[in-house]
């Protein structure tokens, strides 16, 4: 009795779980964020989501040319050198006004760099983050939920029939 | 902890936390936290969403699970049974209290660590690197959540507690706690203005205003820089001493009315 309690109770949070995964897929926006003249084009860090994400360069300088780098924080922090580290994406040759749409792996904590071709930062720049959609490491953990939830409940419930025959 | 209130708070929880009981606050409380999302991790992003979708689960819980456990307990003489036992008034009111204070906390602070988890709350950002801001304090944020989290459903639970016994009976004492938590949710709204201390002895602004200054003065006392807040000491302590000192005034006055109780 108490496992089939026990399976009720996984299966109502992966079920909690599913609806709050559908709830939260609406879109969170950054609001416009922009630098100052003498800072690097370096901004964050962001709580980003495995779901899909755009950023808009709303002003750059340059204009053209420019490569925007998606960094994990960890490994910004360790080195802060855009050459050393691996950004999570990076997309070159982008425009003023354009925007870049890509899914992130990995839930974590990122920072947005703007460069030159060079490897220059960009000042001052302005820019807009969005997310939208499923986060999908919350789909998964909501759906392994479930799942373990509705196994221990209908072996239970086969256990109790067999037993209540018996 | 004697092997009596053991006992009593594990016949507690069975009776008490009963199917549904249990899974319909776990599927309330992470429909209403889980989808707060946010890019950033700040206290407005964070604190003040989390008690505004909170407050009213706070209060609908609170109010079914010890109206249930005091006021029906009383009513369907579930106390008197329980009295025949060799246990002491004092006894069954600790383990009554104990069991559905904790039970409740553990519920409500898993889905706030759940939430905390996705918003790396251990996680601060490099100081060495860049120069901290006040918003760059997520894990001490969230400790002064827990903090809240704690006085808020003490604080709701010994005023239940105190109902359900002054009252004995579980609809009236639910129904005299929600006119009174939702009427002061009501009544502060409309009485102050967001400096007026009085605004604060709302479940929904007090805590908020609990995590702010508090993450203030954190900030300013580790000498981490120098930041103000709209959240004054007046602020603080009225929100702090209502829901504490509050709290242990209403859960003597239950341990008083529970020793004295006529129960026939």
């Amino acid at each position: 009795m108490k496992l089939l309690r026990i399976g009720v109770t996984v299966l109502v949070i992966g079920v909690s779980l599913l609806v709050a995964t559908y709830v939260r897929a609406h879109t969170v926006d950054s609001g416009s964020i922009g630098m100052g003249m003498d800072a690097p084009s370096l901004f964050g860090p962001f709580v980003f989501e495995p779901r899909t994400t755009f950023i808009t360069l709303r002003e750059a300088n340059p204009k053209e040319n420019l490569t925007l780098a998606v960094i994990n924080e960890l490994s910004w922090d360790q080195t802060q050198d855009i050459r050393e580290v691996t950004p999570a994406f990076v997309l070159n040759g982008l425009r003023e006004s354009d925007t870049i749409v890509f899914k992130i792996s990995v839930r974590g904590l990122y920072y947005i760099v703007v460069m030159t071709e060079k490897g220059e930062y960009v000042n001052p720049s302005n820019l807009v983050v969005q997310q939208r959609g499923f986060a999908e490491d919350l789909l998964w953990a909501s759906g392994t939920f479930v799942a373990v939830g509705v196994g221990i409940v209908v072996v239970q419930m086969a256990r109790l029939l067999k037993l209540s025959q018996e | 902890m004697t092997g009596k209130l053991r006992e009593l708070i594990a016949w507690e929880l069975q009776d008490n936390w009963a199917f549904p009981v249990l899974e319909l606050i776990l599927a309330i409380t992470i429909i209403q936290v889980l989808p707060i999302v946010s890019l950033y991790r700040n206290v407005t992003n964070f604190s003040k969403p989390f008690w505004r979708s909170m407050v009213y689960v706070f209060i609908i819980c609170v109010a079914v699970i010890f109206g249930r456990s005091f006021g029906e307990g009383v009513e369907k003489r579930k106390l008197v049974v329980l009295l025949s036992y060799p246990v002491s008034r004092v006894q069954v009111f600790a383990a009554k209290f104990l069991a559905n204070f904790l039970a409740l906390l553990l519920v409500f602070g898993g889905v706030l660590f759940v939430e905390g988890l996705s918003y790396f709350m251990f996680k601060s950002v490099n100081r060495e690197i860049y120069p901290l801001t006040i918003f760059d304090l997520a894990p001490t944020i969230f400790a002064f959540m827990f903090l809240s989290l704690f006085l808020v459903v003490f604080f709701a639970s010994s005023l239940m507690t105190f109902l359900s016994l002054a009252v004995k009976q579980f609809g009236l004492s639910i129904m005299v706690f929600l006119v009174y938590a939702f009427g002061m949710e009501y009544w502060t709204g409309l009485q102050f203005g967001t400096k007026d201390p009085g605004l604060y002895l709302s479940l929904r602004s007090g805590p908020n205003a609990i995590v702010n200054y508090l993450r203030t003065w954190y900030f300013n006392t580790l000498g981490l820089g120098y930041s103000s807040t709209w959240s004054t000491l007046s602020i603080f302590l009225t929100a702090f001493c209502y829901l504490l000192v509050g709290g242990l005034l209403l859960l003597l006055a239950s341990l008083f009315l529970m020793r004295r109780i006529d129960l026939d």
